[in-house]
């Protein structure tokens, strides 16, 4: 798999390079929510504002043409989906008498934020929405892979996730989201993945914020180290997956 | 999306209102029985639903992921124990893959958790959000139930998502990184869907009228579907492609012209290399909204005119949500097998306005091919085809 674009969101850090090179701001930063209108960005949970910032940094491409986001099949892991919306609804369930909003029930689904970003660029390709714990990376990685051998030219993977209302457990961290364009040709000297391994548990690496060290999806911190770095690196992907990344030629 | 080899349905299990197991569907679709029933006042929502019994709790060693859908899925991989040993001794643990389909996971127990807390101000012994509330919770029931080690996720696609994990499946098959996969769906009732169906006014105050002039909303249920998909073995259906396409339209509501749901039947037949002729039977998604038929029957009728039987099942086991696509395509599969075109439940007067062959009366007459069609919010379409063995 070839990697054409990476995006990364978090409320210190709103790109993959400033992610590498460490520039963390202390004041926290909120997710635009990148391609849509402003109706639907007012009305999109902090989750589906993430992914689509990195989505449109992805979109920015790596070697400065920029990709166009309603072409590629789209495939969004998180695993614990749209927390927000899930903890505004049992709570209006709870009140005697009140309706729950039918607009924060449509975007409650795990699969709203793919939904907003198809009607927001025209996509009418394929898009998935998938869940799979501490393995949800390895497994948008596994979908993306496999519909790449299926015919499909560019996959635009997206992992998300935000905690759980807090009134439902005590896990804490922020919305974090990370975007990788991925395509089934290679181009010469961009960075790729190879196959995804199983079975080899590596140590995680790099070092992983204080406030996103709950997140699900932090695994995908090493992988944008590794394609943006200056070396070939096995990253640990979480479970017990790993996959092999060769970063671009004259990378840093 | 290029041609894919068919695929091997060599077992399956299935649980809904009507019963467990598929010779008791096979009676209810022969018989026109539906399982739907007045839901329970407890749910506060005067409709009507498809409701499941009591369910054996889980296992001692997986009691910190036991709820109604954990229980449900323990149930269907129960009932393929024999299949499943099999499949394990012929291809090994770590080549079978697991795919389940969910839209609301484990959001019953949730809850369940959080009226306690509102009472007692602590949420209840047991309860863990990542072990039951998370979509992955049923991914590790299965996978200690079914002694299986392979990749293994949840797709949740709301609606769709039953039917997108068998597309999934038969691409980890093509591009060789399994060779079985056990694939399927389960949801249970939850008062957040009742409600929010509700809040959308698409909810029916009755047993629900799929393609009637007169349809008033849906009736939900609950219940699932596992399938066993193996590169090799006997079949007792085949799955021959799965078309899927987003509308780009709106988040709860289907494009008016149907144009997702037409785009997602024809790439499914492009992938199994299939005319529209080639189709008996399109068991519809059939939801009994006024949109979803409305959009849903002018797609149909564009790609299959009036030469397939269409009906929709949602009239006998309600809509089972992220279940759907998978319960859907047994009782297709159960079709096939027993050559049985189903009667369209609940639908007195065909709306006018809809110009398909829609089939008023049980049928016994040889299928060979059959379309099952699952659409969802987010404009999100599945279109599973299933082959005779």
């Amino acid at each position: 798999m070839g990697i054409a674009g990476i995006g990364l969101w978090s409320p210190t850090c709103q790109s993959a390079t400033a992610w590498v090179q460490r520039q963390s701001e202390t004041e926290l930063a909120v997710p635009r929510g990148g391609v849509l209108p402003a109706m639907q960005r007012r009305r999109a949970s902090a989750l589906t504002r993430a992914a689509l910032d990195a989505a449109v940094q992805a979109a920015a491409g790596l070697a400065g043409e920029p990709l166009n986001l309603a072409m590629p099949a789209v495939v969004f892991g998180s695993a614990w989906g749209e927390t927000s919306a899930l903890g505004e609804l049992l709570s209006q369930l709870r009140e005697p008498g009140s309706e729950l909003s039918p607009t924060r029930f449509a975007a409650s689904v795990h699969n709203a934020g793919i939904g907003q970003l198809s009607i927001a660029t025209g996509q009418q390709g394929f898009a998935t929405s998938l869940a799979a714990g501490e393995a949800t990376l390895a497994m948008a990685l596994f979908e993306a892979q496999s519909l790449l051998a299926s015919g499909e030219k560019d996959v635009l993977l997206v992992v998300a996730d935000a905690e759980p209302p807090n009134f439902l457990s005590s896990l804490r961290c922020s919305p974090f989201a990370v975007a990788v364009w991925l395509t089934a040709s290679v181009p010469h000297g961009a960075p790729a993945l190879g196959p995804l391994e199983q079975g080899v548990m590596l140590p995680m690496q790099g070092d992983i914020p204080v406030d996103l060290q709950q997140n699900p999806c932090r695994f995908a911190l090493a992988l944008v180290d590794a394609v943006l770095g200056g070396r070939v690196a096995h990253v640990a992907l979480g479970a017990s997956w790993s996959v092999k990344v060769t970063p671009a030629m004259g990378a840093a | 999306m290029c041609r894919l080899p068919a695929v091997s349905i060599t077992a399956y299990s299935v649980c809904s209102a009507l019963g467990a197991g598929a010779p008791v569907h096979a009676h209810a679709l022969l018989a026109g029985r539906s399982g739907l029933e007045p839901a329970a006042p407890h749910w506060g929502v005067a409709t009507w639903v498809g409701a499941l019994g009591e369910l054996p709790a889980l296992p001692h060693e997986l009691t910190h992921y036991d709820t109604r859908v954990a229980r449900l899925t323990a149930q269907l991989v129960g009932d393929l124990d024999r299949d499943l040993q099999r499949a394990r001794e012929r291809w090994g643990a770590r080549r079978i893959g697991v795919l389940l389909g969910t839209s609301n996971a484990g959001i019953a127990a949730s809850e369940a958790a959080h009226a306690v807390q509102q009472t007692t101000g602590e949420l209840p012994d047991g309860y863990d959000f990542a072990k039951q509330h998370a979509y992955d919770g049923i991914l590790e029931v299965v996978r200690s139930l079914a002694g299986l080690a392979g990749p293994a996720v949840v797709v949740s696609t709301a609606c769709s998502s039953g039917a997108k994990v068998l597309a999934a499946a038969q691409r980890w098959l093509a591009s060789g990184v399994v060779d079985a996969a056990l694939v399927g769906g389960v949801d249970t009732l939850c008062g957040t869907t009742l409600h929010g169906f509700k809040s959308l006014g698409a909810i029916s105050p009755r047993a629900c009228r799929p393609f009637d002039r007169d349809r008033t909303g849906i009736s939900i249920g609950e219940g699932g579907a596992l399938l066993l998909l193996e590169r090799e073995g006997t079949p007792r259906v085949r799955l021959l492609g799965v078309g899927e396409s987003c509308d780009a339209y709106h988040l709860s509501a289907p494009h008016p012209q149907g144009l997702g749901a037409e785009a997602a039947m024809r790439r499914g037949l492009a992938i199994a290399q299939l005319d529209a002729g080639a189709v008996d039977y399109v068991n519809a998604h059939g939801t009994a909204t006024p949109l979803n038929d409305a959009a849903e029957g002018l797609a149909i009728e564009r790609v299959f005119g009036q030469n397939a039987w269409v009906s929709s099942t949602k009239a006998y086991t309600g809509h089972l949500l992220g279940a759907a696509g998978a319960v859907e395509a047994v009782l297709s599969a159960i079709c096939l097998e027993q050559g049985l075109i189903p009667a369209n439940l609940g639908c007195d007067t065909p709306d006018p306005a809809i110009a398909i062959a829609l089939a008023r009366i049980p049928m016994r007459q040889p299928v060979q091919v059959v379309v099952s069609n699952s659409f969802a919010f987010g404009g999100n379409n599945a279109a599973v085809i299933l082959g005779a063995a």
